[in-house]
C-alpha cells in the first residue's frame, strides 16, 4: 500500500468519525429539546450519508467515510428498533441489500474491457502489390 | 484531528454539533482538493 492510499483511509476515517458524531450529537440534541424523534433522526442521517457517498463516489475518502457512517447507523437503528423482525431476518435484510448493491455495481460499474494486439476493423482489405513494370 | 475529536465530549450539546460539522466540512474539504480519486 502507498503513501496516497495510506491517507486517503486515514481521512476515510476521520470522515467516517466526525459524520458518525455529528449522527449522534445532533439525534440527542433533538430528543432532549424534544423536536424530532431520536431514531427518526439517525434514519434520515443514514439516507443522507448513503446519497452523499453515492454522489461523490469520485473523491475516495468522501466516499468511504460517509458509506461506512451509513452502515453504522443503519445496523444502530435494525438492532433496537423494528422488535417484530427476528435477528435473523434482520440479518438477511442486511444481506439481501448487500447482495443487491453488489449486483448493480457488478452490472453497471465494470471497468472499460481493453482488447491489446487488435488490428481496427475499418481498414480496406489487404490486396497484393501491383506487378513491377520491366525494366528497359 | 483527533484531539480535537476527543475534545467534542466536553462541550455543550450545541457546541459539539457545530464542532462536529466543522471537523466534517474540513476533512472533506481537504479530502476533495488533495485526494481526489475514484473508488476502484
Amino acid at each position: 500500500m502507498n503513501k496516497n492510499a495510506t491517507i486517503k483511509i486515514v481521512f476515510g476515517m476521520i470522515i467516517f468519525l466526525f459524520s458518525v458524531a455529528l449522527a449522534y450529537f445532533t439525534a440527542t440534541y433533538l430528543r432532549n429539546t424534544e423536536a424530532f424523534d431520536y431514531w427518526g433522526a439517525l434514519m434520515i442521517f443514514g439516507g443522507v450519508y448513503i446519497m452523499i457517498g453515492m454522489l461523490v463516489s469520485h473523491v475516495y475518502s468522501i466516499s468511504l467515510g460517509f458509506l461506512f457512517a451509513s452502515d453504522v447507523v443503519i445496523l444502530h437503528l435494525l438492532g433496537e428498533n423494528f422488535g417484530d423482525i427476528s435477528n435473523i431476518g434482520k440479518a438477511m435484510l442486511v444481506g439481501l441489500i448487500l447482495l443487491l448493491l453488489y449486483m448493480i455495481a457488478w452490472w453497471k460499474f465494470a471497468d472499460p474491457v481493453i482488447i491489446e494486439n487488435q488490428a481496427p476493423t475499418n481498414l480496406p482489405p489487404m490486396t497484393p502489390p501491383p506487378p513491377a513494370a520491366p525494366i528497359s | 484531528m483527533l484531539l480535537v475529536y476527543s475534545r467534542l465530549w466536553e462541550l455543550s450539546e450545541l457546541a459539539r454539533i457545530v464542532a462536529a460539522a466543522f471537523g466534517l466540512v474540513v476533512a472533506i474539504v481537504v479530502s476533495i482538493y488533495k485526494l481526489k480519486d475514484k473508488l476502484s
